[in-house]
C-alpha cells in the first residue's frame, strides 16, 4: 500500500478509535417543538427539586414534584381520556439511571392508572452512570398522547475512581452488575451459531462454483437436486446431516446448561396500578380561577394574565407560584429552577373575595419556548395557580386563559 | 442402466472452465449481494418485530416467539428461492441468517452502543442461524418449497426460539426491586431510560384471563409456527414474483 | 481477411497485466471503488454525528442545530441533487454515441464487471439505507424527544442515502441501457428488473413524507413496530428485482462464452 493511503487508513482508524469515548456535554431536549397545546394543557408540573447537580458514576439524587393530569386535559388527546401514564426521567439516554420510584407515597415499578383532573406525588431516585453534563427532566408519558417533560436540570456526572457499576439483588441474593450480567455468554452463543452459519456457508460457496451452475440448474426441474449431474453428491448430504445433529447437539447442551445455571425464572412482568390519592387532591378546595384573558407584547417581551380568583375558604390565602408546561414563576426572589413574576394589586386573597390578579412577567422564554406562536393550532395559555392557605393546607387551581394575539 | 447423452452433457457443464467466468464473479456476488440480502432482512425484522428484537424485556413468552419468527423467515425464504433455483444450494435462509447477523450486530453495537450508550446485554439481538440451518437441510432433504414451507418453518420457529431462549433465560431470573419480585430484564427496561418509548408501550404477556394452566408459552409456539408458515409463502412470492419472473422481461408500452 | 475495426472510445479493455476485464484493478475496480465510496461516506458521517448529535442535535430550534444539522442537511440535498444529474445525463451524453458501436468479446465482459460493480453499489447502499441508518433512528428517536423532521439521524438516512438509493438504480439503468444494448437496449423496451428495483428507491423516498406527517399527526410515542412504517418494509421488497440483474447479465456471459466457443470452432475448422 502506498505511504499516502496508510497515513490515510491510520487516520480513519484512530477517528474511528475514538469514537467510542467522546462524552459531549447536551442541551434542552428539544421540547420547544412540540406544540404549545399539547405542553402546556397536558400535564401541569409543581414544585420540581433536584436533590443536587453533581454526582459521581453510581451516586443518586432525586427528582421530586408534583404533576397533574389537567383538568383542562384535551378532547382531542387519547380520546380525551387519559387512562395510563408512566413517570419517569429524561435525559440524552441512559446516561442517568431511574433506581427507584415512588408515586403518591408507594413504589411504582411501571405503568400507572391515571385520570383527568388525578395528581401525582412523584419522586425519582436516579444515579449518574456515564460522566458528562446532561441535562435531565422527570417526564410523564400519557399514553395516546407522548411523553411531555417537566422542568429541566443540568446535572454533572463525574467519572468515579472506583468504576462504575451498577448492582442488583437476584432473589437468591446473589448480587450482580447489571452492567455486563451475562454478557460474555450471550456473546459467544450468538457466536457460535453464527461461525456455524458462515462454515455452511462456506462448505457451498468455497470448493464448489456457483455463477457457473446457472448452465446446468436452467435445463433440469426445480424439485431435484442434480444429484445425477454432481451439483449435489451423497457426501454433501452427509456433511449436511452433521451440521444439522451438531447444530441440535448444541442446542440440547445449551438448553441444559441454561436449566441448570438459572434454574429459576418467570416471565416479565407488567405492573399497573391505581396509585394511591395524595392528600392533596382530597383537601378541601378554597381556591378557584376563572375568566383569564393573556397578552403577550413581543416588543418589550411582557406576558400579562389578568384572572379571577376566588377564596372560599376561612383563612386568606397567598399565590406563590404560576407554573405552565415545564416554567415556574414566583412571586419574590426565584429559585434555580423558577423564573420571576410580578402579582398585582396584591398576591394575598381574603377569605369570601373574589380578586381580579394582574400577572406579569419581563422573560423572553414564552418565545424562546415557542408557547405563544400564532401559527398554532389553539391559543390558550393552561397552568397552575399554587395557593397556601398559610395554616399548612395547599390548593392547585388550574387556570385557562384565552390568549389575545398581537400580530404586530 | 447407461447414462444418457444429456446428462453426460450436463455433468460436463457442472466442471466447465470457462474464457471469463472465474471464481471472481462468484466472490462478487456473494460479497456485495450479503449486503441487500441482510439489509432486505434487518428493515422487515425491525418494522414488523423490532421492539421485541431490541430489548430483553420486550422478548416475552406471548408476542415474541409469533412476531419475530414471521418477520425474519420471510427474505430467507425469498432467497431459498432463488438460490436453489439459479445454484441447486440449501443455502438461502442461512445466507440471509449470517447476512442478518451482521447487520444487526453493527447496528447494535454502533448505534444502540456506541452512538445512545446502552448496555449490550440489555439490546442484544436474536440470532436467526441455528433456525436457518434447519430450514435449508429441509430444503436439501425434500427438494420442495411445499414441504419446507411447513416442516421447515415449523422447525424453523421451534429451533429459533430454543436459540434464543438459551442467552435470554439468565435475564429471565426474578430480582428483588422496588419492593417486588421483577425480573432482571424488567429491571433493565426501567432502570435504562428510553424517554420516547414509555414503559406502557410495551406489548407483552401482561396477565390474562385463561392461562392454561401455565401453558402460554406452548400455545405461542404453536401459532409462531402458523404464523412463519404464512411468512414463509410471503418470501416466496417475493422470490418468484418480485426476483425471478422480471428476468429477461421487458414492458414494451412505459 | 476482414478488416478489424477500431475500438470505439469507451471499448477500455485493457492488455495491461492486472487490467484486464476480469481483474480486480480492470473491470472489477468499479465494484471495490464504488463499495468503498459508500461505506466510508457513511462512517464520515457517523463519525461526526458521535462528535456532535447529542451536544447540537437535540434541539432544533436552537442556532448549533442550524449550523452543524440544517446546514449539513442543505449540503446533501445540493450535493446529491448535483452529482445526480450530473452523472446521469454523463451517462446518456456518453452512452448515445457509443450505444451501437460494435464491441469485442472482452469489452462486454468487462462491461458486464463494471455493471456488476454499480449492482454492487447499489447493494451497498441499499445496506447503509436499510439497516445501517434505520438501526441508528430507532436507536435516536427511542431515547430523544421527536421534534423535527430533520433530526441527525434522519438527515444523513432520509435525505441523503435514500436519495442516492435513486441515484444508483437509475444510473445502473443507464450504464445497462448503453453500455449493455444486447441484454438492456432500448429496443427491447423497459425491463422489468429494473422497473422494481427504481420503484423501490423512487417509492421508499415517498413514504419519507407519509413517515414524517403520521409522526406529527398521531403524536406517537417511538414504537417501530407500528402499521404506518410497514410501507417501508413493503417498497423494499420491490429491491427483489436486484437479483434478476444478476441473472440477466450471467445469462448474457454464458452467451458470449457460447459465441467464443462457437467463434473457435468455426477457426478451428477453417484451419484444418
Amino acid at each position: 500500500m502506498r505511504r499516502r493511503h496508510r497515513r490515510l487508513l491510520g487516520a480513519v482508524l484512530l477517528a474511528g478509535a475514538l469514537v467510542v469515548s467522546i462524552s459531549p456535554a447536551a442541551q434542552a431536549h428539544g421540547e420547544k417543538s412540540q406544540e404549545a397545546f399539547l405542553r402546556m394543557t397536558s400535564v401541569g408540573w409543581v414544585d420540581v427539586k433536584f436533590s443536587q447537580d453533581h454526582v459521581k458514576q453510581g451516586e443518586t439524587f432525586t427528582i421530586t414534584g408534583t404533576a397533574k393530569v389537567l383538568d383542562a386535559w384535551p378532547t382531542g388527546l387519547a380520546k380525551g381520556a387519559p387512562n395510563t401514564g408512566f413517570i419517569s426521567a429524561i435525559a440524552p439516554g441512559p446516561v442517568v439511571i431511574v433506581k427507584e420510584r415512588t408515586i403518591n407515597g408507594v413504589s411504582a415499578p411501571d405503568r400507572i392508572d391515571v385520570h383527568k383532573g388525578g395528581i401525582y406525588e412523584f419522586s425519582l431516585t436516579v444515579a449518574g452512570r456515564r460522566a458528562g453534563t446532561w441535562h435531565v427532566h422527570p417526564s410523564f408519558s400519557v399514553k395516546g398522547a407522548g411523553t411531555l417533560l417537566g422542568p429541566g436540570m443540568w446535572i454533572t456526572v463525574e467519572k468515579n475512581p472506583a468504576g462504575y457499576s451498577n448492582p442488583i439483588t437476584l432473589d437468591n441474593g446473589k448480587t450482580i452488575n447489571l452492567e455486563n450480567y451475562q454478557l460474555p455468554f450471550t456473546w459467544i452463543w450468538l457466536l457460535i451459531t453464527f461461525v456455524i452459519g458462515v462454515a455452511w456457508m462456506i462448505y457451498w460457496t468455497v470448493p464448489k462454483r456457483t455463477v457457473t451452475n446457472l448452465a446446468v440448474t436452467s435445463q433440469i426441474p426445480l424439485n431435484t437436486d442434480g444429484m445425477e449431474y454432481g451439483l449435489i453428491t451423497k457426501r454433501d448430504h452427509r456433511n449436511m446431516n452433521w451440521f444439522a445433529i451438531g447444530t441440535a447437539l448444541l442446542l440440547v447442551v445449551g438448553w441444559l446448561y441454561q436449566a441448570a445455571a438459572f434454574p429459576t425464572k418467570m416471565p416479565q412482568q407488567v405492573i399497573q396500578f391505581a396509585p394511591p390519592q395524595p392528600a392533596i387532591a382530597s383537601a378541601p378546595q378554597f381556591a378557584k380561577a376563572s375568566n383569564a384573558t393573556a397578552t403577550y407584547d413581543r416588543g418589550s417581551k411582557t406576558f400579562t394574565m389578568n384572572v379571577d380568583v376566588t377564596n372560599s375558604g376561612k383563612t386568606a390565602m397567598t399565590l406563590k407560584e404560576f407554573t405552565t408546561t415545564n416554567l415556574n414563576f414566583v412571586p419574590g426572589t426565584p429559585g434555580p429552577l423558577d423564573r420571576q413574576m410580578q402579582v398585582a394589586p396584591t398576591t394575598t386573597v381574603d377569605p369570601g373575595a373574589t380578586t381580579k390578579l394582574t400577572l406579569t412577567t419581563h422573560d423572553s422564554v414564552w418565545q424562546d419556548e415557542h408557547l405563544l406562536t400564532i401559527g398554532g393550532a389553539q391559543l390558550e395559555v393552561t397552568g397552575i395557580l399554587v395557593f397556601d392557605d398559610g395554616g399548612g393546607a395547599r390548593n392547585l387551581a388550574e387556570v385557562q386563559a384565552i390568549m389575545q394575539p398581537q400580530f404586530k | 442402466m447407461a447414462t444418457d447423452a444429456k446428462t453426460l452433457e450436463l455433468r460436463e457443464l457442472v466442471n466447465k472452465q470457462y474464457r471469463y467466468i472465474d471464481r471472481k464473479w462468484d466472490a462478487v456476488f456473494w460479497i456485495t449481494a450479503i449486503f441487500v440480502v441482510g439489509a432486505a432482512a434487518d428493515i422487515t425484522k425491525q418494522l414488523f418485530a423490532g421492539d421485541w428484537d431490541f430489548w430483553t424485556d420486550w422478548k416475552d413468552r406471548q408476542w415474541w416467539p409469533i412476531v419475530t419468527p414471521f418477520a425474519i423467515i420471510i427474505i430467507g425464504s425469498a432467497l431459498q428461492y432463488i438460490q436453489w433455483l439459479a445454484w441447486r444450494f440449501p443455502t438461502g435462509m442461512t445466507y440471509t441468517a449470517v447476512g442478518l447477523f451482521l447487520c444487526t450486530f453493527v447496528g447494535r453495537w454502533v448505534q444502540w452502543g456506541a452512538f445512545v450508550y446502552y448496555p449490550m446485554n440489555y439490546v442484544w439481538p436474536a440470532t436467526m442461524v441455528a433456525a436457518a440451518i434447519f430450514a435449508d437441510w429441509v430444503l436439501l432433504k425434500t427438494k420442495s418449497f411445499i414441504l419446507t414451507s411447513v416442516i421447515g418453518a415449523i422447525l424453523f420457529s421451534v429451533t429459533w426460539w430454543i436459540s434464543n431462549y438459551i442467552p435470554l433465560a439468565p435475564y429471565l431470573q426474578p430480582a428483588h426491586w422496588m419492593d417486588r419480585i421483577v425480573t432482571v430484564a424488567d429491571v433493565q427496561g426501567i432502570e435504562y431510560i428510553h424517554s420516547q418509548t414509555p414503559e406502557y408501550l410495551r406489548i407483552v404477556e401482561h396477565g390474562s384471563l385463561r392461562t392454561f394452566l401455565g401453558e402460554t408459552q406452548y400455545v405461542s409456539l404453536v401459532f409462531g409456527a402458523t404464523v412463519a408458515i404464512a411468512g414463509y409463502w410471503i418470501g416466496q412470492f417475493i422470490g418468484r414474483g418480485l426476483a425471478i419472473w422480471p428476468i429477461g422481461r421487458f414492458i414494451k408500452r412505459w | 481477411m476482414a478488416q478489424v475495426a477500431a475500438p470505439p472510445t469507451e471499448a477500455r479493455v485493457s492488455d495491461r497485466p492486472g487490467r484486464g476485464p476480469i481483474d480486480w484493478l480492470g473491470g472489477w475496480r468499479t465494484c471495490i471503488v464504488g463499495c468503498s465510496v459508500f461505506l466510508l461516506l457513511a462512517i464520515a458521517i457517523r463519525i461526526f454525528q458521535q462528535f456532535t448529535a447529542w451536544k447540537y442535535g437535540i434541539d432544533a430550534s436552537s442556532k448549533n442545530f442550524a449550523l452543524y444539522y440544517r446546514s449539513l442537511f442543505i449540503a446533501e440535498v445540493v450535493g446529491v441533487t448535483v452529482a445526480t444529474l450530473w452523472w446521469w445525463g454523463s451517462l446518456v451524453r456518453r452512452g448515445r454515441t457509443l450505444v451501437t458501436a460494435k464491441i469485442s468479446h472482452a469489452e462486454e465482459v468487462r462491461r458486464i464487471a463494471v455493471f456488476w460493480g454499480l449492482v454492487g453499489t447499489t447493494s451497498v447502499i441499499l445496506y447503509i439505507m436499510a439497516s445501517f441508518w434505520p438501526n441508528q433512528d430507532g436507536s435516536w428517536h427511542q431515547t430523544a424527544v421527536r421534534d423535527t423532521a430533520l433530526t441527525p439521524s434522519h438527515i444523513p438516512m432520509f435525505y441523503l442515502f435514500f436519495p442516492l438509493g435513486i441515484t444508483f438504480t437509475v444510473g445502473t439503468y443507464l450504464f445497462g441501457r448503453y453500455w449493455l444494448p444486447k441484454v438492456y437496449g432500448a429496443e427491447n423496451g423497459f425491463p422489468w428488473s429494473f422497473f422494481l428495483l427504481i420503484a423501490a428507491s423512487v417509492t421508499e423516498l415517498m413514504q419519507v413524507a407519509m413517515n414524517e406527517w403520521g409522526h406529527s399527526l398521531w403524536i406517537t410515542e417511538e414504537i417501530f413496530a407500528v402499521p404506518f412504517h410497514w410501507p417501508f418494509v413493503l417498497y423494499g421488497w420491490l429491491a427483489a428485482g436486484i437479483f434478476a440483474l444478476w441473472a440477466e447479465t450471467l445469462v448474457r456471459l454464458l452467451q458470449i462464452e457460447g459465441e467464443i466457443e462457437q467463434a473457435a470452432g468455426v477457426k478451428e475448422e477453417e484451419v484444418a
